[in-house]
């Protein structure tokens, strides 16, 4: 089943963006909060559907006409799923952090900034390919599958 | 000692962004070969003069203010030596797909043969396609 709807990439991208910016300066000058802060936005982005820095793009980039949208025929559920999913690894790192064992928590953030920046420079999510192949296992709850002509996890075409 | 330690962490930092961009390189070049593997001659190719493929859509800001300039520039210095062929992604989704072309603008210089050699994700400068038009011409000499 496919549920295709309007999704904003430009915004998506500007919350990878975010989410990497904010965890490289975090690691540079070693702020664990900032970990937690990215963890905060990206599980509340989870919560309400929307992608948890996606606010600077709409509130700033977009309006001052930095960034245009790229409005593409896409679920939105497996960006969801693939948001909740690294702000739990985001998560785990700030409690890593804080129970002492910060050499793990920022291997795990820097693992959410790879596949943060593997999905903003080539087009793969991680997380949507982990969310279709549940869906393809038939596990509850993963009812979407990839759009049609796209491969799991790629970013669908571009569409007249 | 806080200096030392935050600098300490940016080496790293650029270190592990370093290794991304290597591989980013390399996947890079894995789609270009791809490409080349599954050729689809670009439509209005026409063989015996290289080409740049141009990937653009119509809301694309950088490939009016930056892109369409410098393929001006190019056109400028080689006159008819060379084709370009632009392509709304829009119109031609497959083809673009086929291409592996995942972010606009996307160039890739083609030699004679309509064979991608190059391709360059985002803008690329007037000087780079001329650089690498002229290593495709070179070695077709």
């Amino acid at each position: 089943m496919t549920n295709l709807k309007p999704v904003d990439h430009t915004a998506l991208r500007t919350n990878q963006a975010t989410i990497i910016l904010l965890l490289v300066l975090g690691y540079v000058f070693n702020q664990p909060l900032w970990v937690v802060f990215v963890a905060l936005f990206m599980l509340g982005g989870t919560l309400i559907g929307r992608p948890g820095f996606g606010w600077i793009y709409q509130g700033v980039f977009k309006p001052l006409g930095i960034l245009k949208p790229e409005v593409l025929q896409d679920n939105p559920a497996p960006h969801r799923f693939a948001q909740g999913f690294g702000g739990s690894v985001v998560a785990m790192a700030a409690i890593a952090h804080f129970a002492g064992a910060p050499t793990l928590g920022w291997i795990l953030a820097w693992v959410v900034v790879g596949l943060a920046a593997l999905n903003l420079f080539l087009g793969f999510c991680a997380g949507c390919a982990v969310y279709y192949f549940l869906n393809r296992l038939g596990v509850p709850g993963f009812t979407q599958a990839p759009p049609p002509g796209t491969r799991p996890g790629f970013r669908p075409p571009r569409q007249a | 000692m806080m200096n030392t330690d935050v600098l300490l962490r940016l080496l790293t930092a650029l270190l592990i962004l370093g290794a991304g961009i290597v591989a980013f390189t390399l996947v890079n070049r894995w789609l270009l070969w791809r490409a080349r593997r599954g050729f689809l001659m670009p439509p209005g190719f026409h063989l015996g003069k290289p080409a740049i493929l141009y990937f653009t859509t119509p809301e694309c800001a950088p490939c009016k203010t930056l892109q369409r300039p410098a393929l001006q520039r190019v056109r400028e210095q080689l006159g008819e030596a060379f084709q370009i062929i632009e392509i709304n992604a829009y119109d031609h989704p497959q083809l673009a797909d086929q291409w592996g072309v995942f972010s606009i603008p996307t160039t890739f210089v083609l030699d004679a043969q309509g064979h991608p050699r190059f391709v360059n994700r985002g803008v690329a400068r007037a000087e780079q396609l001329l650089h690498q038009i002229a290593q495709v011409t070179q070695e077709r000499s």
